[in-house]
């Protein structure tokens, strides 16, 4: 297995980077719009709220696998062509919004309205409120289930494999299928991808402890 | 001196079907001392919150600080009025029964936060008034204590230290010592008293009959959303008081 690791090692550095950047780029663009979305659901402005909740409902009511063939495959016939792996960030940033999303507004409600209370009492505007005193508490809470999307992210990176993005996955299959030796190769990526998301959660929870000692 | 702070006329407020706030008439001048005392569900809070619109009145004219909103039932704000609001809120302070400091601040950093994200004073000037706050109500020790590692008496004084960096030309206390244990009720009382005596113009919502006693110029007894008895404290304590306001402070 090792040598058949060492041959395959050039492939797999780009191949580990693709996915990296597919699922952070996803995750960090994803949780702008989910922050977004978040903030119209939780609006006075009906039509807002309106527009929000279905954003939610169709992006994560549909499989990620049909919105990434929707955009590579269906919207060239619109004229509207997108380059493999820009199709791959744009359908897991979209589906990764819709999740997110949820995981914020959750936090931001979990904040205790005395908190709106005390800021607004001072005169404080509604988005400096929002940026100095809601924010920081609704992020800690929504930590744990946004790390857990993070590691879902990575994971769903394997879809883009369907639209020709070279990543871990799609470069298993092609050595795999050059060599016959597919249960190595899968067991490899597999082993890749769970060493990425341990780390992560080690990140996920050395995060949570500093975020907790204040509140001890 | 005779300058009146707040003159409300005609405050009403409902939610949904239960009345709060039948009609309150409210006046307070600079430097005045008035509780509010009275029953449970009486409108007490309702009726402090209304004045810097934690709760949007149905309707009244306010005029808090030089701040006029005239509420008129079933039509919304308009854009001049919330920023008399906004205006009107930074002239005044809150201090909450239930304290609601930020949590994810030091005691210092609560106290500053008003300073440096409404009023865009520069830190290094913040801070050191800041500090000067928290001596005043002997907390300089806690600067840097986050709010978790405090005391209710500690937070509760802590948080009249944020009330008072804005330089607030009323505070309002809403039930400031209910939250507390009777011995940590004095800490904070002392703390109201010293502002009292060095003539802040206050606005308490309380059941501390002996502050009220001590300290009050003016007591205010509401009961089923009205005004039902304003009277200089001398008066209100003593004999020709109504049999409801002497049956109220017999249970207390």
């Amino acid at each position: 297995m090792l040598e058949l690791f060492l041959r395959s090692l050039p492939l797999l550095q780009t191949a580990v980077l693709v996915t990296l950047g597919l699922g952070l780029g996803s995750f960090i663009l994803g949780s702008g719009l989910g922050l977004c979305v978040a903030l119209m659901r939780n609006s006075d402005v009906r039509v807002l709220r309106i527009i929000a909740f279905m954003y939610v409902s169709v992006f994560r009511g549909t499989p990620l696998l049909v919105q990434i063939l929707l955009i590579y495959f269906g919207l060239p016939y619109y004229g509207i062509v997108f380059s493999p792996i820009t199709s791959a960030l744009l359908a897991l940033t979209l589906f990764a919004a819709a999740y997110l999303s949820e995981n914020f507004r959750a936090g931001i409600n979990a904040v205790d309205p005395g908190q709106w209370e005390a800021s607004l009492a001072m005169g404080m505007s509604y988005w400096t409120c929002l940026k100095r005193i809601i924010l920081p508490q609704a992020f800690r809470i929504s930590l744990p289930p946004v790390g857990s999307r993070l590691i879902g992210l990575i994971k769903d990176t394997s879809l883009a494999s369907t639209v020709t993005v070279v990543e871990m996955t799609r470069v298993a299959e092609q050595v795999g299928a050059a060599t016959f030796r597919y249960m190595e190769m899968f067991l490899m990526i597999g082993l890749i991808y769970w060493l990425i998301n341990q780390i992560l959660t080690l990140i996920q929870t050395y995060l949570e402890g500093r975020m907790m000692r204040r509140y001890r | 001196m005779n300058q009146t702070k707040i003159e409300i006329t005609a405050l009403a407020k409902s939610f949904g079907a239960n009345t709060v706030l039948k009609t309150v008439d409210l006046k307070v001048l600079a430097g005045e001392v008035v509780v509010i005392l009275g029953p449970s569900g009486s409108g007490k809070t309702t009726l402090l919150r209304s004045l810097n619109f934690l709760e949007q009145p149905d309707s009244g004219v306010l005029e808090i600080c030089g701040h006029r909103v005239d509420v008129q039932a079933g039509k919304k704000l308009s854009r001049a009025d919330k920023q008399q609001i906004t205006q009107l809120r930074q002239k005044t302070a809150m201090v909450f029964q239930s304290f609601n400091l930020f949590p994810h601040l030091t005691a210092l950093e609560n106290v500053i936060e008003g300073l440096i994200s409404v009023k865009k004073a520069p830190r290094a000037e913040a801070i050191v008034k800041g500090m000067a706050l928290l001596e005043q109500v002997g907390l300089s020790a806690k600067a840097d204590s986050y709010p978790a590692r405090l005391s209710g008496g500690q937070k509760q004084r802590v948080a009249i230290a944020r009330g008072l960096s804005m330089d607030p030309e009323v505070i309002f206390f809403d039930e400031p010592t209910s939250a507390l244990d009777p011995e940590l009720r004095d800490e904070v009382l002392i703390v109201m008293r010293n502002l009292a005596d060095a003539g802040m113009t206050m606005l308490v919502v309380t059941h501390e009959i002996r502050f009220a006693q001590e300290a009050a110029d003016r007591v205010i007894f509401m009961e089923g959303g009205l005004v039902v008895d304003d009277s200089p404290t001398e008066k209100f304590f003593g004999e020709e008081s109504s049999e409801r306001i002497k049956q109220f402070l017999s249970r207390h």
